[in-house]
């Protein structure tokens, strides 16, 4: 059987659990984290980032989405702990 | 005594023609089964000028027409009165035309020269006046002023321009095809699975043009800002303060921007360089479709479709050239001094039009682009015989100023440029003269040039910072489409035609597939593209829509039949709409989820019930037809706050909310009137005082 996305109701890609949306605003976060971390002089944690963006009207709404579930504690993979900790 | 029948496209046109052609330039209007036509005594016998009223034909299912069934590949092309409801009077005018049309000796096409003006005079000779397409003349005109619609008349093209017809053809057959098809396949699909009906629909261009708004949609939601950091300073050389600009516009790290700050602030730098520089701006092109709807967006924000009316109906007037053209073309043939000079008895044009009549010579500025059938819009110079409503004055003054500036000198400016030095960083104080106003004098207001006029600064003079802050500032999303931008971006990917492109955005609206002016993609429109990426995605290939494009644009030169393309059509959406029709049920029941939580969204207010806190809705009573506001809270928390709402008019939900009491804003829109913008809460609050204060 098909799943959606764990945020919406579209269907999932077979490599994340994410939909093509969400999956696509999974990937500009990280990305863009890299430019966030070296434009505060390498003083931002990821949590701090999230909340930034959360904040900022101009990010996308499934940017929001994505950022609001991986705040949830829950959310947040082992693997992405690593990458925290790594940066 | 010989007689001529002519065909025009619309009564408007017919009238010009018909005084045009009379020699007391009055004709005798008479009238058939309701339809008015015109009959001049001309000295080569008696002319016939009638009308139709658009196209008086369309493509249909071949035989008995069932409305939901699909797939259907057979056409045929009907009487638009047998195919669409309440459309008496087309069964009238067709039969007046008929019955003008006999005993007649020379049939001309005098509609409007393009594809479908060729083809609306085709189907009327062909269909309605014995298959008189065959041996009917075409009249060939760019403006329906009377010296050129006469010539038209003595010099009518032999023969029907058969390719231009064909092509006109071929687009409806082919458009039909993909869209009753197409659109059938999701309404279809939706209705089976939720026994609910839903019009919903695709197209061969609407189809491509949706998922350019939906690509974008995309890109805002999952845009990231970034931050960065620009530099404010205010300088002072000689005693009076200016702003200037760091040499690095964007800094990428906030260390950067505080160290410029540390740097710099409350310094005093040195003048290092002063540079000046000309530079020319030449004059705009002459107007083409798209431009001028563009323009009209911009400065009046008009909608492409509402551009195109306007400019159509000032063209029936005669005060414009045809509007539907791609051409960016004035020949001289169009006579530049005669209508300057007839402008030039309009006082508001007067002293422009003589200015550039005293002009030795005059060259208009031409553009690229071309249009085999039309030159570009211009003004005939024919001063307004009524009193033009506010918008159609604006559009007459925006077309007749971009003529005159077309014709205008290159406008020049000079820039200016002092470079300070501040502890090895540069500061730049810019200003800018203009030298020579050329064009741009008969082009305002819609051209501004502003100036910056700076103090005499030499090199080597102090310039101290009296303030120096870094502004931390974020990248933007990419800008949603205006139906302006959508609608450049159709012409840039040679999607649709000059013709149809301002009716397809029409219709992304009227689906709820697209809203507001800054054009949002709703759910149904990603579920929509997203459905047909998966089940048919070349029907949504902007390349492949390009190509068909292409294909039929060749049928014009003779270089392609409408056959071929045809059975190529067919051939390429039977496997499409086969499929399509065996995945119904998934494709239905995706849609159905996405039609109900857009139709609930479009009931449900953003601001909640001020009694309960609970969810207000747009309701219909069921006992009094009524609409009004309710509270979602009734039967939780018996609450029973409620707000009145028009009773006539589509109703929208607004995105803003009141300035008074910061409720949420609604819309009304009724046929040919302005929307109305209320707030419910606050004509209540009013509605009640006056009642009290009327009671008291």
């Amino acid at each position: 059987m098909r799943q959606n996305c764990v945020l919406c109701d579209f269907p999932k890609l077979d490599n994340s659990e994410f939909c093509e949306l969400h999956h696509k605003a999974r990937l500009s976060l990280d990305e863009c984290y890299k430019i966030w971390f070296k434009a505060y002089n390498g003083e931002l944690t990821m949590q701090s980032y999230l909340q930034e963006v959360l904040k900022l009207q101009e990010t996308g709404q499934a940017v929001k989405e994505m950022a609001t579930h991986l705040l949830k504690p829950q959310s947040r993979s082992s693997e992405d702990e690593d990458n925290i900790n790594n940066l | 005594m010989k007689t001529t029948l002519i065909i025009c496209e619309k009564p408007d046109a017919a009238l010009h023609l018909a005084e045009a052609l009379s020699e007391s330039g009055k004709a005798s209007k008479r009238q058939k089964h309701g339809a008015p036509y015109y009959e001049i005594d001309a000295k080569d016998g008696r002319i016939i000028v009638c009308s139709a009223v658009g196209h008086l034909y369309q493509v249909d299912v071949k035989g008995r027409p069932d409305r939901r069934c699909y797939p259907v590949w057979d056409f045929a092309w009907k009487p638009k009165y047998q195919v669409e409801k309440g459309q008496r009077k087309q069964e009238l005018w067709l039969r007046a035309i008929t019955e003008l049309s006999r005993d007649v000796d020379t049939y001309i096409n005098g509609c409007d020269y393009d594809t479908e003006g060729s083809l609306i005079g085709y189907m009327i000779l062909e269909h309605a006046c014995n298959g008189a397409a065959q041996i009917a003349k075409r009249m060939k005109f760019s403006t329906l002023t009377a010296r050129e619609l006469r010539e038209a008349y003595a010099n009518p093209m032999p023969r029907l321009d058969f390719p231009l017809v064909n092509a006109g053809k071929c687009r409806h057959e082919v458009d039909w095809l993909y869209g009753v098809n197409l659109s059938r396949a999701l309404t279809e699909s939706a209705y089976k699975f939720s026994q609910r009906y839903s019009t919903l629909s695709t197209g061969r261009v609407q189809g491509p043009t949706l998922r350019f708004v939906v690509e974008r949609e995309k890109e805002i939601s999952t845009f990231v800002p970034l931050p960065y950091w620009t530099i404010e300073a205010i300088v002072e050389i000689d005693g009076r303060e200016m702003a200037a600009e760091y040499q690095v516009e964007k800094l990428e790290t906030n260390r950067e921007a505080e160290q410029v700050v540390e740097k710099s602030s409350g310094k005093t730098g040195i003048v290092e360089d002063l540079e000046s520089k000309k530079y020319h701006l030449t004059p705009p092109t002459p107007f083409d479709l798209s431009t001028l709807q563009a323009e009209a967006y911009r400065h009046f924000g008009f909608s492409p479709s509402q551009s195109l009316g306007i400019a159509e109906r000032l063209y029936l007037d005669a005060l414009i050239s045809y509007p539907r053209t791609s051409s960016q073309k004035l020949p001289p043939t169009v006579g530049y001094r005669e209508i300057l000079s007839d402008l030039s008895r309009i006082p508001r044009y007067e002293q422009y039009s003589n200015t550039l009549l005293s002009a030795e010579a005059l060259r208009p500025n031409e553009g690229k682009r071309i249009d085999p059938a039309h030159p570009a819009i211009y003004p005939t110079g024919i001063s307004p015989k009524r009193r033009l409503e506010p918008r159609e004055q604006k559009v007459f003054d925006l077309i007749v100023k971009r003529f005159m500036a077309t014709f205008g000198s290159v406008a020049t400016k000079q820039s200016e440029k002092a470079t300070i030095k501040v502890d090895n960083q540069m500061f730049f104080v810019r200003g800018s003269r203009i030298l020579e106003k050329g064009w741009i004098e008969f082009y305002e207001p819609y051209s501004k040039l502003e100036e910056i006029i700076l103090p005499p600064i030499s090199i080597g003079q102090e310039a101290t910072f009296k303030k120096v802050l870094a502004e931390k500032k974020f990248t933007q999303p990419p800008p949603r489409y205006n139906p302006s931008s959508l609608l450049r971006l159709m012409e840039e990917e040679n999607i649709g035609t000059k013709a149809t492109r301002a009716e397809i955005l029409d219709t992304l609206y009227r689906r709820g597939y697209v809203k507001g002016e800054r054009i949002v993609a709703t759910s149904v429109a990603f579920k929509v593209t997203e459905l047909l990426l998966k089940y048919c995605p070349r029907v949504i290939d902007v390349a492949f829509t390009r190509e068909l494009e292409e294909m039929m644009e060749k049928i014009e030169s003779g270089q392609e039949t409408r056959e071929h393309v045809i059975s190529q059509t067919v051939e390429n959406l039977k496997p499409i709409i086969e499929d399509l029709k065996a995945k119904e049920a998934e494709i239905g029941k995706e849609l159905t989820k996405t039609i109900k939580e857009m139709k609930t969204a479009e009931i449900t207010l953003r601001t909640p019930c001020p009694q309960c806190g609970s969810e207000l809705r747009i309701i219909r009573s069921r006992r009094t037809g009524k609409r009004f506001i309710g509270c979602s809270g009734l039967w939780k928390n018996n609450c029973r706050f409620g707000l009145p709402l028009p009773q006539f008019g589509v109703l929208t939900l607004l995105e803003k909310d009141c300035r008074e009491c910061g409720f949420q804003l609604i819309q009304v829109k009724t046929k040919g009137k302005r929307p109305m913008i209320s707030c419910p809460r606050c004509f209540q609050a009013k509605r009640q005082s006056m009642i009290s204060s009327k009671s008291g």
